[in-house]
């Protein structure tokens, strides 16, 4: 007897709300998305997905076209990825330095290849296990292997310090990684000919350390060996960062200390200054397609007689000579202490997506042309924000349609121009075929029945603190939309909206940058633990309720 | 006519008491609210203006002094409702008298709902039926012919039905507060009138503030909460006379919720003030009319009592029913139906 209210009602109490799970279209592996890889056709983009639920993890291929300056959606199609492998590790938000705060996805041919994490005995995603391979047979069809990494045991301090920090594709279509202590490693043959079940990258493949007093590469041969215990790390730099310059096949390498170029082939290096200094630790390295714009980023963690506290220390360089010179960028970068996850050229700009480091919930687009970065209009400045705030373009500027962070960006041929896509945590992405001035988000979500017949909260159990859930409804006509929240005992607990503007909309009417409730009443505190209603009312007769369980609250 | 004009005093202090509510609103939701909705069909009629009323049941709930009125037989209530929205609740008591002062009694509340589980990525993954309770045991003493007092225990909890819902997190299912208790006064003026007094609530603490710290997930995904029970001080009175030969009771009370966990703060911002209001006529023998205002809500309600036997014994069997309206959510409730009995 579960219930003694079961004995009365049984019959009549507990009709469940049947929704309808079918989604349309638009179906993405999971909102949490965190990297945009070009697709081999026009207007095509693969998006890397985690997301906590079974099948939440893979890639999703959108195909999208430009109309009139717009972006639209003609397909969707998924590849999950294998059980207990993700394209994300725990840290990507909290690292405290750059190297592990981005994920890394590229095409190769037919193939996408990400990076693939375990999860070590605590259950934390931090252990590289292979590279994931997604094969691109036709529209729909993909075959999902894992190649195994080096099989010794990974003994540094954290696994992620061996994990790739960067993806390169050279020039005969093989895989390099650059794996911070353990160097360089490149895969045997090109993802296209990885046979599934069969490691691309093991044992048998040597190591290439960077030896800065021989300015070239060392050759180590690990196999049958305990790989920490191979490697001289007094004499060899780890590598935090790689990209091939494609006008002359070398690699731009970045390491602990100092920026080099060079080819390991040749096996010779030669370091490069940024602004007279040459010891930076050098954390992500971007060009365009044709070698001549070079973003240079460098970030570390130390401590100084200012801050005893160990901060980290982040600079961003810029090139626009093929690296014959390099500039610290003009804006307020030290003071934002962001990272950098993706870099996307687009004409004559590039699209940065950035991330705070001490500060996780600053994330954005930094947007640089050759006259320097470019801050918001003046229409959309803040009082009440700093004016280190205003270099990012995010939620104000409508790169996303609600307060997410950015995760990151990637641009792709679409139509006759480039289109751009950002990665969010939490609402898929945001696509916009007009160089950034208009964006179109494109998420995992389920159609609502119209004329406020359903309100869907998604996610209708808050379990998280700082959890918000959006208040989805669908209106068959332009209407003007109240929503209030109610709690058991149907007081009026909080206020969404009053009488705002709400478009029909063929799935959704709802509007996720202010249609989102945060757990907490009027004055700002939150509510008690319940089971809360929220009742969206139009301006033509018509009320509809949805639910939502908060688990957070003090009272 | 003095009488009448203290009544009419009782309710502008009422009113002017909800129009400030109003603004405390605004504080937020208080916990408790399977308690505030209230317990038996016919005090939901009348506005669950109880305390101060003899006839009112279940005392436990309402009034701990009131358990003594039952001291020919064990009275039993058992009541159920489905009100809009899927929300169902019940509520089961018993009182009795022990002795020729002293009366014991329990009830048990419990209310609950059904919502479709849907996962931060838009996925259904099932339904949950989560349920939250509370559980009064009381006793009360007869102290002269025209006091009575009374001190009362209860618990509450909830279950969330969440387990196995999600991968990722272990939930506390079934939570339980600490013990709070309830001291109750009932006192009887004349044949006209009564009064109540509750203070509801209390707890253990220097403060006299029930206080635990709820955690709902076991692992730790959700941070553990520093939680009270706010205490509330209520003041009733019921007033009996006849309208058309037929007998009438009006009840009014005010109750003052302390939202801080002190002993006691005078200032406003800590503080929920409220008002209820009911009415009952005895429109035909036996058959009764209700109505009543709770906090801005309305109700009215039918009563009908058979006078059964049962081994030549009275065995009185009365039916009630009730419909509400929530009038700020404008939802109306119409499936409330209670019966009582007395088992000599």
């Amino acid at each position: 007897m579960k219930r003694l209210g079961a004995l009365l009602f049984s019959t009549a109490s507990f009709a469940l709300l049947i929704f309808n799970i079918a989604n349309a279209a638009e179906t993405i592996v999971s909102n949490f998305t965190f990297a945009i890889t070009p697709g081999s056709a026009n207007g095509e983009v693969l998006v890397l997905s985690r997301g906590d639920a079974d099948n939440a993890n893979g890639y999703t291929d959108i195909q999208l076209t430009a109309s009139n300056g717009k972006a639209e959606l003609i397909s969707i199609s998924q590849a999950i990825f294998p059980k207990d492998i993700f394209g994300v590790n725990d840290h990507v938000f909290d690292a405290s330095t750059a190297e592990n705060r981005r994920s890394l996805s590229v095409r190769v041919g037919s193939s996408f290849v990400a990076q693939g994490f375990g999860n070590d005995s605590n259950k934390a995603t931090i252990v590289p296990t292979g590279l994931v391979r997604v094969l691109q047979g036709d529209a729909s069809i993909f075959d999902v292997t894992a190649a195994g990494f080096n099989s010794a045991t990974i003994k540094w301090p954290s696994p992620l310090d061996v994990s790739a920090h960067s993806i390169v594709v050279d020039q005969g279509k093989r895989i390099w990684l650059a794996r911070g202590p353990w160097g360089l490693v490149k895969s045997k043959t090109a993802p296209d000919q990885w046979v599934s079940g069969v490691a691309a990258i093991n044992d048998s493949v040597p190591l290439y350390l960077l030896n800065p007093t021989k300015s070239q590469f060392d050759t180590v041969n690990v196999a049958g060996t305990n790989t920490a215990a191979t490697i001289d790390t007094t004499s060899h730099l780890p590598i935090w960062a790689l990209t091939l310059d494609s006008t002359s096949g070398q690699f731009w390498i970045g390491s602990e200390k100092g920026l080099w170029k060079g080819s390991r082939d040749s096996s010779q290096v030669h370091r490069i200054s940024l602004g007279g200094i040459d010891t930076l630790r050098i954390t992500g390295i971007w060009t365009d397609s044709i070698g001549k714009r070079i973003f240079v980023e460098s970030s570390a963690r130390q401590k100084d007689s200012k801050n005893p506290v160990s901060n980290t220390t982040s600079s961003l360089w810029r090139s626009t000579d093929g690296g014959v010179s390099f500039t610290s960028l003009n804006l307020p970068y030290d003071s934002l202490d962001l990272s950098i996850s993706a870099v996307a050229f687009v004409g004559n700009e590039a699209w940065l997506s950035v991330q705070g480091i001490e500060n996780d919930n600053v994330s954005g687009l930094l947007r640089i042309t050759s006259s320097g970065a470019i801050a918001w209009p003046d229409s959309l400045r803040m009082s009440n924000r700093s004016a280190a705030s205003n270099w990012i373009w995010g939620l104000e500027a409508g790169v996303v349609d609600r307060d997410v962070l950015v995760t990151s960006v990637g641009s792709f041929p679409l139509g006759t121009g480039v289109g751009l896509a950002v990665s969010t945590w939490g609402a898929g992405i945001s696509v916009s075929a007009d160089s950034g001035k208009t964006w179109k988000p494109i998420l995992n979500q389920s159609s609502v029945k119209a004329n406020l017949a359903e309100v869907r909260m998604t996610p209708s159990v808050m379990r998280i603190t700082g959890a918000t859930t959006q208040i989805a409804y669908r209106l068959g006509q332009a209407s003007k939309v109240s929503i209030d929240v109610f709690s058991y005992d149907m007081r009026v607990v909080r206020n969404i909206v009053r009488n705002a503007d709400r478009a029909a909309d063929p799935l959704r009417s709802s509007d996720a940058r202010y249609d989102v409730w945060d757990g907490k009443d009027d004055a700002g505190n939150p509510v008690t633990l319940g089971v809360y209603f929220v009742r969206v009312r139009d301006n033509h007769g018509h009320d509809a309720w949805g639910k939502v369980m908060w688990l957070g609250g003090a009272r | 006519m003095k009488m009448v004009r203290a009544l009419l005093g009782i309710g502008l202090t009422a009113s002017l008491c909800w129009s400030w509510s109003s603004k405390q609103a605004s504080l937020g939701g208080l916990d408790g609210f399977v308690e505030r909705m209230g317990a038996g069909v016919r005090e939901q009629a009348m506005g669950n203006a109880a305390i101060s009323d003899s006839s009112a049941q279940p005392g436990a709930f309402w009034n701990p002094a009131l358990v003594t009125s039952s001291r020919n037989g064990i009275d039993i209530t058992l009541n159920g409702e489905d009100r809009s929205l899927g929300r169902t609740g019940t509520s089961l008591s018993a009182q009795g008298g022990v002795g020729s002062r002293m009366g014991v009694g329990f009830a048990f509340l419990e209310h609950g709902t059904s919502l479709a589980v849907i996962n931060e990525e838009d996925q259904n993954l099932g339904s949950a039926s989560p349920y939250f309770y509370m559980a009064y045991i009381s006793i009360g003493w007869r102290v002269d012919r025209a006091n009575e007092i009374g001190l009362g225990f209860s618990k509450s909890g909830y279950d969330l039905d969440l387990g196995g819902k999600y991968s990722d997190m272990t939930f506390n299912n079934s939570e339980q507060s600490p013990l709070s208790y309830t001291l109750g006064w009932h006192h009887t003026w004349n044949s006209t009138f009564e009064s109540g007094l509750v203070l509801r609530n209390l707890g253990f603490s220097k403060t006299l503030t029930t206080t635990w710290v709820r955690s709902p997930a076991t692992d730790g995904d959700i941070a553990s909460s520093d939680v009270f029970r706010p205490k509330s001080l209520e003041v009733g009175t019921t007033y009996h006379t006849k309208i058309a030969k037929r007998p009438f009771n009006m009840s009014i009370e005010v109750l003052d919720y302390l939202l801080a966990d002190t002993l006691m703060t005078f200032d406003p911002d800590w503080h929920y003030w409220t008002a209820r209001m009911g009415l009952e006529w005895e429109a035909i023998s036996d058959g009764y009319v209700r109505a009543g205002y709770d906090s801005g809500n309305l109700s009215a309600g039918l009563g009908y009592r058979f006078n059964l036997r049962w081994e030549k014994k009275p065995w009185p069997l009365e039916v009630d029913w009730a419909l509400s309206y929530e009038s700020v959510a404008g939802l109306w409730n119409p499936l409330s139906v209670g019966v009582k009995t007395r088992i000599p």
